[in-house]
């Protein structure tokens, strides 16, 4: 009893250790040094003069990089200067062009080329050859939890304001929200419409892309990705390419040599089927109007007795507003919409009939156990 | 162990101390009761910060042009109406050097633009008080090296000149990078070793202040990094830093054109020092411009930089973003290194020209008025009650000690009494060790004779002695005078300088590596004193406490030149004044102590 | 024995580490260099209420589509005139020092954003939504529901408009007085713009409290289509004001050049209570026009050079050649300065107007109009707008 006692007094009594709670009082600079070391400076080399420049994560203590699929990786050289100033160069290893992603190799470069190059870039020390690289990387395969308004810092080399061993630029906000991109270059649909986390930043300044989103504590979020213009806001849209994207294409990345892969598609990334959705549209019984004046507006013309599109619901004059969460404001816009979706992929349509608004969906023939046959190829 | 049925009391202990655990542990309080604890901790900094924008918002102005068009910002400095802006928001200004500042309160005063600094975009204005004895709204100025990446940054100013009835636009950010270079224009409007931040900046904004959580000016916002959207705010704003507007301030006040300083040297980073560089570059003199500053210094080709003003150097760039902070003639202080050998060297630095069209002259009732300020101010800092507090007959002991000579010769120490009385000249008398009289020295403003004895027929001084006995007599009697009464037509205020204390001294001093601090030498005011004898008084106070710290005495007829340092600042029978003097010339140096005083009024 | 050994001692070690957290953490004597900016535990507190702001309003939000519709014919906006080269001005073109523009902005037909503003099925959003004249309109809420929304009627001027749903159980957030707000408190932009179903999440700060002649709220938070409509709300959840573009001089696309610049303009409750009033009976405000043009050979006063007729300076019998010396006791010397004085106030309010003849001077009263209710301008195609720049002086 008496030794249960005296237990009692001294824990309550035992004084705090260190690992216990010590009042922060650092702000950002936790995320801020956990970053910086781990983003690098890329820089396009054609002849003597720099052609194109962005930015990079080291994602191995070796020196591999992810990228965006910029134009500098298809540069003569890529050089590459880390947050301490070493001048390295870079070997690409793989592209993929419906994610707008590449990996890079970093390796060190001779002397003599470097020489030339620290001239043109006005930066960089050499390593020496006889050490490995041994980087500090981000770790990518770890989760973070991010929700709307948690704080974010996004870190890369906007403007090329660093040089040399001059820390990157960075601007912080907040995470917005994570949805599918729907956003065009120049005049030009992006090829990458799957997942982005929307950021309260600028991330769309040029020499960013590539460069990291982190949180307050410096977790690794996602990459800067590249300018591109909003189709949905037609404005400078600011997002990162989420980490659960960045690693699935690492896993596929890693090893291969250098070549293009059309990558493997998730739902949203899928390639173009210009004209099957058509064919699957007929299949499904559906027959769209093609009457309009200014615009033609995607209404429902025919509906074919006892088809698939019959029997989950689809009338006739139903105007169809949305496809798999898509608006579809007219034909131009549907016809897109229609044409980005797998052969198999279910159809949940957001109709207007009269005064109401219906959600209804269509699965296709190949999905269903029915034994309908199929006609005609899809994809 | 022994079968027992539990005791009933060890029970009560282990249930009545998990229940008091239970009453007391963090972890045990709702998700409710963090919620609120979150919330109040984020209401409690929003209402700190709402505070500190109050407070200091008042002082943001929002410039405008004589015909009352829109442009840009500054911010009020002191309560007689003195504010900083961008040099590029007055430039249209400079015809009539007159404009519009809008405040808070709503009124519109009167603006007039003082001095400009063209190669580094500052300007300094002065609102002009709509009746004596008005306080404006102010703000201090902080300290820039202080400021950390990371740092809240708060910008006030008039963005797209959206503001109608002259109360300011107000964005909160941080700095997200510190010793940034932006090139210029032609030359001009050059930001170097800028804060950048990503507080929302955008045209209007220019001119006005970067304030931290203090609420002290850190910079001065000018510049923003613009993509193909146009010229809107992306989240690279850059400011001006307040270290830097500093040194430029005294000329900016006298409304000079303040010039940049250049070594007249190239740097480059020394690609030859390779290895496994982290961090640690190496810089070296490339070329050095013969007759330049760095030439005259002993500088030469080859040369490692290694230390530049307190701060290690690893980069070409970091030089010349740290160089573009300076004006012309201000001493910095280089550590070099040759063959392994160290040494320091105090440079002073050359004038950069500006790219401009036409002469901007000094305006002489603001130049005037710039020494009027200073004069007063010195009078506040030694009189403290600038009526009553004057002497009328001054006397003291001076015990004068020579140091030795460069050639080993010294002269033996010297004692006098002096006495200054208005409407005559200064009077000084030798006593010997044994206590009997020597010669006599009599001196004004102009002129200064020497007797052996009080019959004998005065012969003059040597001119140096003259002149630094001129300069010493300027000070008790033109420079203490009832400034409504003075003759100020001799005084110019030539701007700013620095001093640089133990120029010779190594800074690398063990334990200086560590440090890695940018010197900050005390600034001081240069009033430009024409004596009736043609030689040049440049007395320098120091622009903080306006005490008088240095005399430099030139005479280019007779070749007298002089430095007088004043120090050890004493009470003097309710006085506050300089009890020591430190005088150096080309061929002897002294130090004098001043005692034994008697003051009449 | 056991048992009740047990007993205790899982007393002891379940108190063992309650314990040790008990104690008063140690603060770490703070460096002085980083006392600058807010502490890391504050950060994580600041943003879990931003989590919570969403979360409480997220019932308010309603996601706003649209169908059909075409851009309006204003398609190019006004471009900075250092950008453009003097021959290659266009007539729509503004030399405005201070307001640099955004050429041939189209608005795009993504969702957009509105809120709940009474449990009667009123929902108020921004106009911009609109600009394309929709066919179709239709609100999403929280839960789900998708509604065929009507839209009552709209303020051009203030950019806000009302809409209408046939529902029950909506949820009206609480909004916050004029008296309550302060420069420098957190606000916080809610939008649906992503058409997601959860809010998209802009923070910045108050920058001003009264702009627009008092029409707006100023932020530095980054308003953009993504929130246009949505509420920019305080760190409570309660409502600052609609989000709207929003620029000093009228026109359906002013002020979507300024988006996600970190200067935006939320309409607040005092204005909106105004607005709706009106909105509600089916009323409209539209754009308010003088029906004139200026003649800018005067460099230093506002001199007429054609009356539209009809057109209310018409009624008033002004004349070319006349000048206009003050409008609503404002002074006016350049054509930039009437816009700024008469640019937020809709068609149908009183303007006076001090005006000077060769001879002699006269005041009058006009009521702005309607762009519907002018008569041609003589020489020129359209009737002025004085928010447009004027067509560059015929060759002297």
């Amino acid at each position: 009893m008496i030794v249960q006692l005296l237990i009692l007094l001294t824990t309550i009594a035992a004084p705090i250790g260190d690992a216990a709670i010590v009042v922060e009082r650092q702000g950002f600079e936790r995320a801020v040094s956990t970053v910086m070391p781990r983003v690098v400076k890329l820089y396009g080399l054609r002849g003597g003069a720099e052609a194109g420049y962005g930015s990079g994560i080291i994602v191995s203590e070796d020196g591999l990089v992810l990228t965006v699929l910029s134009l500098l990786i298809d540069a003569r050289r890529i050089r590459v200067v880390t947050a301490e100033g070493l001048l390295l160069g870079a070997d690409v290893i793989h592209r993929d062009r419906n994610r707008q992603l590449a990996l890079i190799q970093l390796r060190p470069i001779d002397d003599e080329a470097s020489r030339e190059d620290r001239h043109a870039l006005h930066s960089g020390s050499q390593p020496s050859s006889s050490d490995r690289l041994r980087l500090p990387f981000f770790n990518i395969a770890e989760q973070a939890e991010l929700r709307p308004g948690d704080w974010v810092l996004a870190v890369g080399n906007a403007f090329k304001v660093a040089e040399g061993a001059e820390p990157v630029s960075l601007v912080h906000g907040v995470f917005s929200t994570r949805t599918r991109l729907d956003a065009r270059r120049r005049k030009r649909d992006f090829r990458y419409r799957d997942d982005v986390l929307v950021i309260d930043a600028i991330t769309s300044n040029p020499g960013a892309p590539g460069g990291a989103l982190v949180n307050l504590d410096g977790q690794f979020l996602g990459m800067i990705g590249r300018e591109v213009i909003s189709n949905r806001t037609n404005t400078h849209f600011n997002y990162a390419i989420p980490r659960d994207v960045l690693y699935e294409y690492l896993l596929e990345a890693r090893g291969i040599e250098d070549r293009e892969s059309p990558g493997s598609q998730p739902t949203g990334v899928s390639s173009n089927d210009e004209n099957g959705w058509k064919n699957r549209l007929s299949e499904a019984g559906i027959r769209m109007s093609k009457v309009g004046y200014k615009v033609v507006l995607p209404f429902v013309a025919r509906v074919r007795l006892g088809s698939i599109a019959s029997r989950a619901g689809l009338r006739k004059d139903d105007l169809i507003l949305s496809v798999n969460g898509r608006n579809v404001p007219d034909m131009t816009a549907f016809a897109n919409t229609m044409s980005f979706l797998a052969p198999d992929e279910p159809w949940d349509l957001v109709i207007r009939r009269e005064n109401r608004i219906v959600s209804l969906r269509i699965e296709h023939a190949t999905t269903t156990d029915e034994t309908t046959p199929e006609t005609g190829g899809g994809q | 162990m022994h079968a027992h049925p539990p005791k009933p009391w060890t029970y009560r202990w282990g249930v009545a101390a998990v229940c008091a655990a239970l009453t007391f542990h963090p972890q045990f309080t709702t998700a409710a009761d963090q919620a609120e604890s979150d919330l109040a901790q984020v209401v409690t900094a929003q209402s700190e910060r709402i505070e500190s924008i109050a407070r200091v918002a008042p002082s943001a102005v929002c410039i405008f042009d004589d015909t009352q068009r829109g442009g840009g910002s500054g911010v009020l400095i002191d309560p007689t109406g003195y504010g900083l802006t961008n040099y590029h928001v007055v430039a249209g200004m400079l015809e009539t050097r007159k404009g519009f500042g809008g405040l808070a309160d709503g009124v519109l005063y009167d603006l007039e633009v003082l001095g400009i600094d063209i190669t580094g975009d500052v300007a300094m204005f002065r609102l002009l008080p709509p009746k004596p004895d008005f306080q404006f709204p102010y703000v201090s100025i902080g300290d820039s090296d202080t400021v950390r990446v990371g740092d809240t940054a708060i910008a006030i100013g008039n963005p797209f000149s959206l503001s109608e009835d002259y109360t300011p636009s107000v964005s909160v950010g941080m700095v997200t990078g510190t010793h940034r270079y932006q090139w210029g224009t032609q030359g001009n409007l050059v930001y170097t070793d800028c804060i950048q931040v990503d507080t929302a900046i955008n045209p209007g904004n220019s001119g006005g202040p970067l304030f931290n959580i203090n609420g002290e000016v850190i910079g001065i916002n000018g510049r923003i990094s613009v993509n193909t959207r146009g010229r809107y705010n992306v989240g690279f704003g850059y400011a001006i830093s307040s270290n830097q507007i500093k040194r430029f301030m005294p000329a900016l006040r006298a409304g000079i054109l303040a010039r940049h300083g250049t070594l007249l040297a190239v740097t480059e980073d020394d690609l030859s020092a390779g290895g496994t560089a982290f961090r640690s570059g190496s810089v070296r003199f490339t070329e050095v411009q013969p007759a330049g500053p760095a030439d005259r210094a002993g500088i030469r080709s080859d040369d490692k930089l290694l230390w530049f003003d307190g701060v290690r150097i690893e980069s070409a760039n970091q030089v010349a973003s740290m160089l573009g902070t300076y004006p012309v003639n201000w001493p910095v202080t280089l550590e070099l290194e040759r063959n392994g050998q160290r040494r320091s060297a105090v440079v002073r630095l050359e004038p950069v020209e500006p790219n401009m069209r036409g002469a901007f002259e000094v305006d002489r009732d603001i130049n005037a008025q710039a020494v009027r300020r200073v004069l007063e101010a010195f009078q506040r800092a030694v009189l403290k009650n600038v009526d009553t507090q004057r002497p009328t007959r001054w006397s003291w002991t001076i015990d004068r000690k020579y140091h030795p000579s460069e050639d080993g010769t010294t002269r033996s120490d010297e004692r006098f009494r002096v006495t200054h009385r208005d409407g005559a000249m200064g009077h000084m008398q030798q006593i010997h060790a044994d206590g009997t009289k020597g010669r006599i020295i009599e001196y004004d403003d102009n002129e200064a004779t020497q007797r052996i004895d009080a019959g004998d027929n005065p012969f003059p001084l040597h001119p140096t002695e003259g002149r630094i006995l001129a300069a010493l007599f300027t000070v008790y009697h033109s420079l203490l005078e009832p400034l409504s009464t003075i003759d100020l037509s001799p005084a110019v205020h030539g701007g700013g300088d620095a001093i640089v204390e133990n120029p010779q001294a190594s800074i690398t001093t063990p334990g200086h590596e560590t440090q890695n601090r940018r010197l900050n030498p005390r600034i001081v005011e240069v009033i430009h004193w024409f004596m009736p004898s043609g030689a040049e008084v440049r007395f320098s106070f120091d622009t903080r406490s306006f005490l008088l710290v240095r005399a430099v005495v030139e005479d280019k007829l007779s070749g007298a030149k002089a430095t007088i340092r004043f120090s050890d600042y004493r009470d003097v029978d309710g006085i506050h004044w300089p009890c020591a003097l430190e005088v150096a010339t080309p061929t002897f140096n002294y130090r004098e102590t001043l005692t034994h005083w008697e003051l009449t009024r | 024995m056991t048992t009740h050994l047990t007993a205790s001692l899982c007393g002891w070690l379940v108190l063992l580490p309650l314990s040790v957290a008990m104690a008063n953490p140690t603060p770490e004597s703070s460096d002085p260099s980083s006392a600058q900016h807010p502490d890391f535990t504050l950060l994580h507190a600041t943003q879990k209420t931003f989590r919570n702001v969403a979360d409480t309003l997220r019932p308010s939000l309603v996601r706003i589509e649209t169908v059909g519709g075409s851009q309006p014919p204003e398609q190019s906006l006004p471009v900075d005139d250092s950008e453009v080269a003097p021959k290659k001005r266009k007539r729509s073109q503004m030399p405005f020092r201070d307001s640099p523009g955004l050429s041939g902005f189209e608005v795009a037909d993504g969702p957009t954003t509105g809120i709940v503003y009474s449990d009667d099925g009123y929902i108020i959003t921004s106009s911009f939504n609109f600009i394309r004249e929709p066919l179709l309109i239709t609100a999403s809420l929280y839960d789900g529901r998708r509604l065929i929304a009507k839209l009552i009627a709209r303020d051009q001027v203030r950019k806000i408009a009302l809409l209408k749903v046939e529902a029950t159980n909506l949820h009206v957030p609480q909004w916050l007085n004029a008296n309550q707000l302060d420069v420098g408190q957190w606000s916080i932009a809610l939008g649906l713009g992503f058409g997601g179903d959860d809010p998209s999440v802009n923070v910045g700060i108050i920058s001003a409290l009264s702009r627009m002649h008092g029409n707006a709220v100023q932020t530095d938070a980054k308003l953009s289509p993504a929130n246009y409509g949505g509420p920019l709300c305080d760190i409570h959840g309660r409502v600052i004001g609609i989000c709207v573009p929003m620029a000093q001089r009228p026109g359906e696309l002013a002020g979507i050049e300024l988006y996600d610049s970190g200067v935006g303009f939320a309409v607040p409750k005092h204005r909106i209570e105004e607005i709706v009033a009106v909105l509600k009976t089916g009323a409209s405000f539209y754009r308010g026009w003088l029906g004139i043009s200026v003649d800018r050979r005067h460099r230093d006063s506002l001199v007429i050079a054609n009356v539209a007729d009809p057109s209310p300076m018409q009624a008033a019998g002004v004349r070319p050649g006349d000048k206009i010396l003050t409008a609503n006791g404002k002074d006016i010397r350049h054509f930039g300065e009437l816009v700024q004085t008469l640019y937020m106030l809709p068609a149908g309010t009183p303007v006076e107007l001090l005006m000077e003849t060769d001879d002699s001077g006269y005041q009058i009263e006009v009521k702005l109009a309607r762009s519907a209710d002018l008569g041609p301008l003589p020489d020129l195609e359209e009737p002025f707008d004085p928010s447009q720049p004027l067509p560059p002086p015929k060759n002297e």
